[in-house]
């Protein structure tokens, strides 16, 4: 059964000139940090899914997104404007922290708009013993790094030396030694995650603690 | 008045057309076998694969050229994605969703079709729990399915169910448990309980109902109070929401029978991260561990998809090992075809036909040999089996055990067709035994 809720959108901000933050209007919605939604305009039969990217605790929804022109929702979103009306399903999806997990060293590994439910992470939950590996193109690509505790995050650019490493995620993460006990979280697209779950699971990283959202 | 109703697809779609029968025919139409002689033709769609999407608009071309020469009124239903909805609103008379089920009377009273029920008020309240009220027209007299959920949360990149069923929504337990308690004084021998992941039959109605666990334990219960003998089956579990408590209470209750369907789809990390599937072979084999300590003669069946997007020799040979290791007793084998509507169909197909089907006949020659070597653990024993049907062989029929396992006897016996005998297993077979009738 096909159960939507329309939410209405309060600011579309753009981070970069093809990301962009849809803030929406909350409506008791409820969701665990890490889950995702799927949405929609009222117009139009596609749905798609995002993360979301506000914490818990705010009074307002926000997802992240990348303006693809050719694809089927992401520049009709961006040309929302304030007042306009959206349809939401959810929340879903099992990336989730668990109690368990707060209390380990924590390594989110992100690229590009896979920042964001490391966003909701960081928002909703106090924690300070995490490491967010960010891989982007360029250094000025930074998804407001200010809601982040500074000391915690890397930019991993692949093609200019804006960040703090001019080198690719994977090439960051090979020579990075992970604590015994840590989690790793992985969001982005599948190659990516293809190639750092080989490399940890090739230092011998168990399985079950290589979580990963995979963004398509 | 007649109808004919085409359903496609799997088990839930089946189930529904039991219950779409029921409404048409508590309109006063008749089922025909031939959809030239019906005046109302209706298919219940199948999204899984493009060939069954293809079938109903070669159909529906087909009856749209025949309402030239005669009035017949056409309608469509199941699971649809948004895409096709749009053309099929344009190619039938009628679309509904299956929560919409009730109002089909009134829908084709609106359309002009008179009858005894559609002259009657409708029930406004369209949903999902009033679609469940509606008894089903039962195509066997033995074996029943009882739908327990409808629609899907998981989101698996190869499935395109979350995008035409919808939300997971839960049918209420007592629903469920009358239904079955029904179908048991009705002497039903096989019972599946279905849902698209059963086990987490639910979590969408948080605390206010109960968990699978507990679900299965009151159909238990039916068993132990109506003394009958009879067996339950659940498909599919999704492994994620697999707890060992659903294990325990199957090893409970005879009812509940020692066969567990527990979709694998790849034995590789990597393939069920794209596939987001959400569980590790690691945990999966906690399940496998759990299933064999605590139901040490269940059967083991799984869902297998081969050559999915960017699956390399090295990761389609995991599933190998897994099958192996695993042990199955029966393995549904599919050669990945990208589904419209699904996340994957955004990727690349990147594994040539050749190589998907080598891969198949590959994990089929896997399969075979290790459900031989299970299957031949049997031999020699006495298996409680339920007739199904006269075999196509003369002299043969042919039946299932407790663990779905097909067998066959000799016989000439049609009454026994939907009961319980006891067979001697003679011959083990990949997937099949042969056996003699045991005296009664």
């Amino acid at each position: 059964m096909h159960s939507y809720q329309k939410h209405t959108v309060i600011s579309v901000r753009n981070l970069t000139d093809t990301v962009y933050v849809l803030r929406m209007t909350r409506e008791e919605l409820e969701f665990s940090p890490g889950q995702f939604i799927t949405v929609g305009l009222l117009n139009n039969v596609h749905m798609r899914e995002y993360s979301i990217y506000s914490g818990v605790k705010d009074d307002y929804l926000e997802i992240l997104v990348k303006d693809i022109p050719q694809g089927y929702l992401s520049s009709k979103l961006h040309q929302l404007s304030p007042g306009d009306e959206v349809r939401i399903e959810g929340p879903f999806g099992y990336f989730l922290l668990s109690e368990e997990h707060l209390s380990k060293p924590l390594h989110f590994i992100a690229t590009g708009t896979g920042i964001s439910p490391f966003h909701c992470f960081v928002r909703s939950h106090d924690i300070d013993t995490y490491t967010l590996v960010h891989g982007v193109s360029y250094g000025h690509e930074q998804y407001e790094y200010e809601d982040y505790s500074r000391k915690n995050i890397i930019q991993c650019t692949s093609r200019d030396t804006g960040g703090n490493q001019h080198m690719r995620v994977t090439a960051y993460m090979k020579n990075k030694e992970l604590e015994h006990n840590a989690e790793v979280f992985l969001c982005g697209n599948s190659a990516m995650i293809y190639d750092i779950f080989d490399l940890l699971t090739a230092k011998e990283k168990p399985s079950e603690h290589i979580h990963a959202e995979v963004y398509f | 008045m007649t109808y004919f109703l085409l359903h496609l697809g799997c088990q839930m779609n089946q189930s529904d057309a039991e219950r779409v029968r029921s409404v048409i025919e508590s309109m006063g139409y008749r089922s025909v076998d031939r959809e030239e002689e019906a005046d109302l033709l209706g298919i219940m769609a199948c999204s899984v694969r493009q060939k069954a999407i293809d079938r109903v608009y070669a159909r529906i071309h087909k009856w749209n050229q025949w309402k030239k020469n005669k009035s017949i009124i056409t309608f469509v239903s199941g699971c649809i994605l948004p895409a096709d909805k749009t053309s099929f609103l344009k190619l039938f008379d009628l679309l509904f969703g299956i929560e919409d089920l009730p109002q089909l009377p009134t829908i084709l009273r609106q359309y002009g079709v008179p009858s005894q029920l559609s002259q009657t008020t409708p029930n406004d309240t369209s949903s999902t729990d009033s679609y469940w009220n509606i008894e089903p027209s039962y195509t066997s007299s033995f074996e029943a399915y009882v739908s327990i959920q409808n629609g899907c949360d998981k989101f698996c990149t190869f499935c395109a169910v979350p995008y035409t069923r919808g939300r997971e929504v839960s049918r209420p337990s007592q629903e469920i448990l009358d239904e079955i308690e029904t179908l048991v004084e009705k002497e039903y021998k096989s019972i599946t309980v279905l849902g698209q992941n059963v086990n987490s039959y639910g979590f969408d109605k948080r605390s206010s109902e109960m968990k699978f666990a507990e679900l299965l334990h009151n159909i238990g219960e039916i068993g132990v109070r109506s003394k009958k003998e009879f067996w339950v089956y659940f498909t599919s579990p999704h492994p994620h929401d697999m707890y060992k408590d659903v294990l325990e209470v199957v090893s409970s209750y005879p009812v509940l029978a020692n066969n567990i369907h527990l979709p694998i789809q790849s034995g590789d990390d990597k393939i069920l991260i794209k596939m987001n599937r959400n569980y590790r072979i690691a945990a999966y084999e906690k399940i496998v561990n759990d299933i064999r300590t605590l139901l040490p003669s269940a059967t083991l069946f799984t869902d297998i998809i081969v050559g999915f997007t960017g699956e390399n020799e090295a990761q389609f040979n995991n599933t190998l090992k897994a099958i192996r290791k695993y042990r199955y007793n029966m393995a549904y084998i599919a050669q990945y075809s990208p589904r419209p509507g699904a996340a994957s169909y955004r990727w690349e197909d990147d594994i040539t036909t050749e190589v998907k089907s080598s891969r198949f006949h590959a994990a089929t020659n896997v399969l075979k040999e290790v459900a031989l070597e299970e299957n031949k653990k049997f031999l020699n024993e006495i298996q409680r089996v339920l007739v199904y049907k006269k075999a196509r062989r003369d002299g043969f029929y042919e039946g299932k055990t407790e663990g779905r396992v097909p067998i066959q006897f000799p016989s000439d016996n049609e009454a026994l067709i939907g009961t319980f005998v006891d067979v001697h297993v003679t011959e083990a077979r990949s997937f099949s035994f042969a056996g003699e009738l045991c005296a009664p």
